[in-house]
């Protein structure tokens, strides 16, 4: 029996928007379930973004991540 | 050794391929692949790269990306953290691409490029950037100074480059940026981020610096030159579409310019705003480089890079008033020059190799043989004349240049970064002043007050423009300054010279641009005046030509008088549509979360 190739093409497209959509529904769910409760603690004891204002400058010491190949074969 | 450079997945996708320490090949995707500011995996460029260094893939010995993702990754998790609950949206579509592509860089290069993992090798954006200019630049030491949007969480760094060695001293992180700065004002302005900065340092002459202590009190500036946003107002930190909150629209009590009146007119209000984020913009670079020379243990040379390094007003000014003796700039000093950025660093700092010689022009793109342009013009049955004598070609351009006629002008490799040398440049005579006009409103189709730009014989540079010993200035060979035109050369070069007296020169050498240093020449013996405008050769929001396919679609499409195939001449009347040169327009800039991921 021979596929419908306009037919698999509407599957593939339907498949990838609801594998989207999906996703976003989870995303969403991890943002505000997991993350939220962690982000108001962090709120409290941490300013990554140092949205408060330093006494002294806004220069901080290069943070280095590492020499040599070992570092440079790492992504972080 | 053979090291491969790449940048890709933000903006300007680019390879850039080092053999024993010689920049042999740079490229971005775009000219290739006709998708402006393509971000996709380079895969053309590499392939160019790759042949014209006249190596296999299997030979290369690193291949370098240009940041660390796992870095960004973080910076955008914590900065989700950081701004719950507004960050909703851009989490969920920032993770979307993330998760789906961006976290395998690793995997993707090694799969699509065919090359085993070990051989892959993962740089800093800043660290590129800073390899980018000073392994490229004249000097043995020199003080380094990066500054641009955003790299992992890096937006500026402060260091030292020695020998073969660069250490990273100081970095200001996300998001206090000055390049954010600039792009937020962009966006105040009605145009495009990632995209119309160069308009908005293209109005500034229109305009009076009047909100200059308004800009102050959205940030603060230390005397050293770091910056601090107070950020409720901007929004970049946490918006899929916004860089300015309403607050900020409060601050100057007046909204944001609508995107569409952005091309049509010059509004007073808009263009004083332009005029005084780039004085602000100035100011904290002159506060930068002081602390910098201080740092740096009184160096007499600094390298600049990264995308505020493209703010040519800035540039000249720094050279001019800063306290560093000489001045470098790569040709390509935002991302896509991190890509060379990237190799470099993996050959002298990593590879512990000597440094090569220094980047003394920008034709690292690809070329075209005179039989390969005759071919193309053949098959496509385009009438054309060709002059073989050298001089006479020129003396042919320099008469018809003079005639007020305007000319596409495609000769030799095309060139790195995103200025058109004289190797993809349309031409025209700077002392009509109509020219300005013309060519925006009936070739390039673009807004009125964009400014074009001199090509001078460096040897003569001097006489026309406000920089004395021309040779010295490499940024001036890749259009990186806008200087003053010499006030009684004004009136002589009036298509040229923008509304504050300035102009964007470009210096060319005899040694590194033979052809289009030996046409000036012409057109100077002729005129007097051995300057030619200079533009790049694309429609607005199209990449630059690459191929001769292009240049003959792209004068098809314009109101160009001659096409200039090397010395093949190429006729208006012979304008017609020809299939495979498709390319995709682009106006849009990036959007918000583009900008920051």
């Amino acid at each position: 029996m021979e596929s419908d190739p306009s037919l698999l093409k509407t599957l593939l497209t339907f498949s990838e928007r609801f594998g989207q959509m999906l996703s976003r529904i989870l995303l969403t769910v991890l943002y505000y379930g997991l993350l939220g409760p962690v982000a108001l603690f962090y709120q409290r004891c941490a300013d990554p973004l140092h949205l408060r204002k330093r006494p002294s400058g806004n220069w901080t010491a290069w943070d280095d991540h590492g020499v040599g190949f070992k570092a440079a074969r790492r992504q972080d | 050794m053979n090291v491969l450079g790449l940048s890709f997945d933000y903006h300007d996708s680019s390879a850039a391929l080092i053999k024993d320490g010689v920049l042999v090949a740079a490229a971005s995707e775009e000219r290739f692949s006709r998708v402006k500011h393509d971000s996709s995996l380079p895969k053309l460029a590499v392939e160019f790269a790759i042949q014209k260094g006249g190596i296999t893939r299997d030979e290369l010995d690193w291949v370098v990306f240009y940041e660390k993702p796992f870095v960004k990754f973080e910076r955008m998790l914590l900065t989700g953290l950081a701004t719950f609950p507004r960050s909703a949206g851009v989490f969920r579509e920032s993770m979307q691409r993330w998760v789906s592509d961006k976290l395998w860089v690793k995997s993707h290069m090694a799969r699509k490029l065919g090359v085993p993992k070990k051989k892959l090798l993962f740089a800093e954006h800043h660290m590129s950037h800073a390899a980018a200019s000073f392994f490229t630049s004249p000097f043995a030491d020199s003080a380094i100074l990066t500054v641009d949007g955003a790299g992992e969480w890096t937006t500026a760094t402060m260091g030292i480059g020695r020998g073969n060695k660069i250490e990273l001293l100081k970095e200001m992180r996300f998001p206090h940026s000055l390049g954010l700065l600039y792009s937020a004002f962009t966006a105040y302005c009605g145009f495009e981020i990632n995209e119309g900065e160069y308009k908005l340092m293209g109005m500034h002459p229109y305009g009076t610096p009047r909100y200059t202590d308004k800009i102050k009190q959205l940030i603060e500036v230390g005397e050293d030159g770091s910056l601090w946003h107070d950020m409720r107002y901007f929004s970049y930190h946490f918006s899929r579409n916004d860089t300015l909150s309403t607050a900020f629209e409060e601050h100057f009590g007046r909204p944001r310019r609508d995107p569409k009146e952005s091309d049509k007119s010059l509004d007073p209000y808009y263009c004083d705003m332009a005029a005084s984020i780039q004085a602000v913009t100035e100011e904290v670079l002159l506060k930068m480089l002081p602390h910098l020379h201080e740092v740096s243990g009184g160096m007499k040379s600094v390298c600049l890079s990264g995308g505020v390094a493209l703010n040519s007003v800035a540039n000249y000014k720094l050279m001019r008033d800063g306290p560093f003796e000489e001045v470098y700039i790569h040709p390509a000093p935002g991302d896509d020059g991190g890509a060379a950025g990237a190799a470099y660093w993996a050959y002298n700092q990593i590879c512990d190799q000597p440094r090569g010689p220094a980047l003394d022009h920008a034709f690292l793109g690809s070329e075209y043989s005179d039989e390969q342009i005759e071919a193309f013009l053949r098959e496509n049955d385009i009438p054309y004349e060709h002059i073989a004598d050298d001089q006479a070609f020129y003396q042919f351009v320099a008469k018809a240049l003079e005639e007020g006629q305007v000319c596409g002008w495609f000769r030799g490799r095309f060139e790195w970064g995103p200025r058109a040398l004289g190797a993809r440049s349309i031409i025209a005579d700077p002392r009509r002043a109509e020219m300005k006009e013309k060519l925006n409103s009936t070739i390039k189709f673009r807004e009125a007050f964009r400014p074009f730009a001199p090509s001078v014989l460096e040897e003569r540079a001097d006489e026309f423009f406000e920089i004395p010993n021309a040779e010295k200035h490499f940024p001036a060979r890749f259009m990186l300054y806008v200087a003053p035109v010499r006030a009684e050369k004004r009136d002589v070069l009036p298509a040229i010279t923008h509304e504050d007296g300035s102009g964007r020169l470009q210096t060319v050498f005899k040694d590194t641009n033979p052809g289009y240093h030996q046409m000036i020449k012409a057109f100077g013996d002729l005129t007097g005046v051995p300057v030619v405008m200079n533009t790049s050769f694309n429609l607005k929001g199209e990449p630059i030509v690459e191929s001769p396919a292009h240049a003959f679609n792209t004068f098809s499409l314009s109101g160009m008088d001659l096409l200039l195939l090397h010395n093949f001449i190429i006729r208006a009347d012979a304008k017609k549509k020809i299939a495979e040169t498709r390319f995709h327009l682009r106006h849009e800039g990036d959007s918000v979360l583009q900008m920051v991921s």
